[in-house]
C-alpha cells in the first residue's frame, strides 16, 4: 500500500501521515509479518528554526518505534538501510527532497567542500542548466550567484526524471509507504524563474506520486480529505 | 461553531450566504478570524491560547478563515511562523467545532 499525504504549512499532514504508517505497522503486526518500521528524513537542517522543527517531530514521533534514515538526495538509497520488503517507512517529505536535488549552497568557508562539488555531476549538470534556452534569462544571474554564494542548480526535467528514478526504486524495495508532500501550489505566480521551476518540478513529481499511490488524502485543519481510494485513510 | 475555511477569494463568504442559512448583518458570522488572530500572532500569544480564546468569543458563530499554508514558503521569518502559527489554530478551531466546510472555487465540501 502506498499513501500519499498532502497539505499545507501546519496543516498537520505529519501527525496524520504518522496516524497511517503506523496503523500500516500494526496491521503487519497483528497478521505476523515481520516488518520494521522507518521514518525517511529528507531536510537539511539549517540553523535554529530548522533544529526546532525537528525537534517538534522528534516529539511527534517519540515512543513509537521509529528507526530514522537520514536521506537529504538520492532517495533511492534509504532501501541499503531497509530490512524487508514489508517494512514501512514514512518519507518526509517531497518538498525538501526536491528543493535538495535541485539546489546546492556549500559553505563559503569549507573549501574542500566547495570543490567536491565543483567536480562532481551536480556541477556538470549546473553547466547544462545554463546551456539549455529555456533558462537563458536567469543565466547571467545564476552564475553570478554562483560566483558569490557557491550555489548550483539542476534543471527542473533533470530533477523531475532523478526523483522519479529514485523513487520508483525505493517503492519496488517495500511496499508500505506513506509519503508527504507539500502544497505550495496556492498563491500568486509572482516568483522569479528558479523559484517556477522548482514549483513546477514539485507539481511533476507530485502528479507523479499520486498516479503510482493506492491512495491520495489531502489534509485540511488537521482532517482527512480523500482524493484516491479510501480503504485505509478516511 | 461552524468553521468555513478556503483560499482567499475562493467564494467563502457567498458560500455561506447561500448555503449556511444565516443572517449576514447580524453578529453571528466572523468573516475573517485571521486579522483577529495575527493581532494574538503580534501580542507573542501561543497559538493553544489564541485558538481557545477565538472559540470562546466565537463557539456560537460561523467562523470563515483564510487558508493561508498552501503556497511557497515566505523569506520573511515572522511571515513564515504566522502560517505555520495560523495552521495550528485552525487545527484546534476545527477540533472544536461542530461542523467545517472546506470552499474552493466557490463550492464547500463539509469535511466534518
Amino acid at each position: 500500500m502506498i499513501v500519499l499525504v498532502i497539505g499545507g504549512s501546519g496543516s498537520g499532514k505529519s501527525e496524520y501521515a504518522e496516524k497511517i504508517i503506523c496503523s500500516m505497522y500494526d496491521l503487519a503486526k497483528i497478521n505476523d509479518i515481520h516488518s520494521s518500521l522507518f521514518y525517511v528524513a529528507t531536510m537539511k537542517v539549517y540553523g535554529e528554526e530548522g533544529k526546532a522543527k525537528v525537534e517538534r517531530h522528534r516529539n511527534l514521533r517519540s515512543g513509537k518505534g521509529f528507526e530514522t534514515i537520514e536521506q537529504e538526495t538520492n532517495i533511492e538509497n534509504a532501501v541499503a538501510h531497509l530490512h524487508s520488503l514489508s517494512d514501512c517507512i514514512l518519507i518526509e517529505c517531497m518538498s525538501n527532497l526536491v528543493a535538495n536535488e535541485m539546489f546546492t549552497v556549500s559553505d563559503a568557508n569549507d573549501y574542500s567542500n566547495n570543490n567536491e562539488c565543483k567536480d562532481s555531476n551536480k556541477y556538470k549538470s549546473s553547466n547544462e542548466y545554463k546551456d539549455s534556452n529555456k533558462y537563458k534569462d536567469t543565466n547571467k544571474d545564476k552564475s553570478s550567484s554562483e560566483q558569490d554564494n557557491n550555489f548550483s542548480v539542476i534543471s527542473e526535467d533533470e530533477v523531475v526524471a532523478k526523483v522519479e528514478k529514485g523513487i520508483d526504486r525505493l517503492f519496488s524495495s517495500v511496499q508500505n509507504v506513506v509519503i508527504v508532500t507539500n502544497n505550495i501550489f496556492e498563491d500568486t505566480q509572482d516568483y522569479d524563474e528558479l523559484t517556477a521551476a522548482y514549483i513546477s518540478a514539485l507539481g511533476r513529481i507530485n502528479s507523479h506520486l499520486a498516479k503510482i499511490s493506492d491512495e491520495v488524502v489531502e489534509v485540511v485543519a488537521g482532517i482527512p480529505v480523500v482524493i484516491k481510494g479510501g480503504t485505509l485513510c478516511r | 461553531m461552524i468553521l468555513v475555511i478556503g483560499g482567499h477569494s475562493s467564494g467563502k463568504m457567498n458560500f455561506v450566504k447561500e448555503n449556511l442559512n444565516c443572517n449576514f448583518e447580524n453578529d453571528n458570522v466572523i468573516n475573517n478570524v485571521n486579522a483577529i488572530a495575527e493581532e494574538m500572532f503580534e501580542a507573542g500569544m501561543d497559538y493553544e491560547t489564541a485558538a481557545n480564546l477565538i472559540y470562546g468569543k466565537c463557539c456560537d458563530k460561523i467562523v470563515l478563515t483564510d487558508e493561508i499554508g498552501n503556497g511557497i514558503v515566505p523569506m520573511d521569518a515572522s511571515k513564515r511562523d504566522f502560517r505555520e502559527w495560523m495552521g495550528r489554530v485552525q487545527i484546534i478551531l476545527a477540533k472544536k467545532s461542530d461542523d467545517v466546510y472546506r470552499v474552493i472555487c466557490g463550492m464547500g465540501q463539509k469535511i466534518k
